[in-house]
């Protein structure tokens, strides 16, 4: 898969594509052994779904809106945050790599669900089932809170460049410098994270989140985004303290703080154990 | 002493490589729309460089200078979907799809084709290899059976009403069919889906005027031509 000569640039940047077009194929289709196990550092909470080799007795009937993700922060986080950030209650499916480090327990359920794209993360909530993690975000918004998808709309204009902008930099750029980590694809993350980072920063200015003063569902997606970045690379902020202030902020939001205090709470890992540089 | 500034209405300027690539989408929705607007078209040097956008990126003012940009009055926007979804906003808003279902739709839908457009095939045309080749040709098949049958026999992506998101398919269904003539053969909703956009008289007109940029669809530094 890697290929032994120096890479160009754009050789550089497909090579991420391969790997994650490797991981999007897992990622995208079903069946058994959906078992999740509680997390390492957190005690037995009944609202994450233990699967028993069953696919999902999620019920129309059911209440509480059920998030599917890996038992990763990966994609999957922005999508807790803002659930805990609308005082929802809700309920996760962690799905855990095979010890053979396939994606297994995940195709077991993907055909069962009755996803029209099944992927991962998933949100059930009443008889809505919906794919592609910022569609998740701004179904919640529009559903539970509107103006996070931003009060005008200048501000809905802002809010989709930054998501699309911030998307190529995670989903193509880091993801793939960690899933198929060498050192020519960790630096080139870093050069353009830089660079790109640097965009968001300039265009902040000292607003409070990314759009302006008041918070929106990209905020969600932009602090997991630099979060994961951190771990990376620890100094990738220094040069940008509006986006490290962005960070802190959205850490002492009351329903955020208290979700990271809580046993719910899923610190980490970032990544799948199959990533190469695992975060 | 009074003045009266003359406000001037200029034309929208589109700027891309000229090729189809990412703007297309939006050229037709510019077309749909019956905007008038300007195609600034940026060409490669003779040595395949980038640095005529280069030089004029310097000077564009934008947040997230990138291609394509859309420069419409005071409004610089970036991101190929941004700028769809800012036309439709700005000029039909109807195009944003109406009622909470339609619009959880469309964001699925728009999600879910980016990833198969850019990270799957657009990424393969630009570091062609076979083996890439072969993958692609695994998920694509896939990929399309999910798109088909969300469709169903709606007319368009969130039912019976055009929005932003047809666009984006379109363009998408059209480069994949360059690629490859029989990747929709089993899903004749989705080759209807295609000569439906086409007759809307608007897009009819514009396929069919000289304005029009038919090919290519992608960059001549991209490992595999097309």
């Amino acid at each position: 898969m890697f290929n032994p000569l120096p890479l160009k640039k754009y050789q550089v940047s497909t090579t991420c594509i391969l790997i994650i077009l490797n991981y999007l194929l897992y990622c995208s289709s079903a069946t058994e052994e959906t078992c999740t196990k509680p997390l390492g550092n957190s005690v037995e909470d009944p609202s994450l779904i233990k699967g028993d080799c069953q696919s999902s007795g999620h019920t129309m009937a059911d209440s509480k809106p059920l998030l599917g993700y890996w038992n990763i922060r990966g994609l999957g986080q922005t999508v807790r945050f803002l659930l805990a950030y609308l005082d929802v209650d809700f309920e996760e499916k962690r799905y855990e790599l095979t010890p053979e480090l396939t994606y297994d327990n995940w195709y077991a359920d993907k055909e069962k669900l009755g996803l029209d794209f099944p992927n991962l993360p998933y949100l059930f909530d009443g008889p809505e089932k919906i794919t592609e993690t910022r569609a998740i975000l701004k179904y919640l918004s529009r559903t539970r809170k509107p103006e996070l998808l931003g009060k005008a709309a200048e501000i809905a204009t802002k809010i989709d460049m930054v998501d699309n902008f911030l998307y190529d930099l995670y989903y193509i750029e880091f993801a793939g410098a960690v899933y198929g980590y060498t050192d020519e694809l960790a630096k080139a993350f870093k050069e353009t994270a830089a660079v790109r980072l640097g965009r968001l920063s300039t265009f902040m200015k000292e607003n409070e989140w990314i759009t302006g003063n008041d918070i929106t569902y990209v905020d969600f997606f932009l602090y997991e985004c630099l979060y994961q970045f951190k771990k990376f690379d620890a100094n990738c902020l220094d040069k940008f303290p509006n986006l490290a202030g962005l960070i802190t902020r959205f850490e002492n939001l009351p329903e955020i703080k208290k979700y990271i205090g809580s046993p719910k709470f899923l610190q980490g890992p970032i990544t799948l154990a199959s990533a190469a540089h695992p975060l | 002493m009074a003045t009266s500034p003359i406000v001037q209405k200029l034309k929208p300027i589109l700027g891309y490589w000229k090729i189809r690539g990412l703007a297309h989408p939006v050229r037709f929705l510019l077309a749909y729309l019956e905007v008038d607007f300007e195609d600034k078209y940026y060409e490669l040097t003779p040595e395949l460089t980038k640095d005529y956008w280069f030089e004029d990126r310097k000077k564009l003012n934008l947040e997230f200078p990138n291609l394509p940009y859309l420069i419409d009055g005071d409004f610089k926007v970036t991101e190929s979907r941004a700028i769809l979804k800012y036309l439709a906003r700005t000029r039909k808003p109807d195009l944003l799809g109406n009622g909470l279902e339609v619009q959880t739709r469309l964001d699925t839908v728009e999600n879910f084709v980016y990833d198969l457009w850019i990270i799957n095939f657009v990424e393969m045309l630009y570091g062609y290899t076979e083996e890439r080749h072969q993958k692609y040709k695994e998920l694509e098949p896939l990929k399309l059976a999910y798109l088909s049958s969300f469709m169903k026999d709606n007319s368009w992506v969130s039912g019976n009403n055009i929005t932003y998101v047809d666009f984006l398919v379109y363009e998408i269904l059209y480069q994949l069919t360059i690629f490859d003539p029989n990747c929709l053969d089993k899903f004749n909703n989705l080759k209807e889906f295609m000569k439906r956009f086409e007759s809307l008289p608007a897009i009819n007109r514009y396929i069919n005027s000289k304005d029009f940029l038919n090919a290519p669809l992608y960059s001549k530094t991209a490992i595999y031509k097309i």
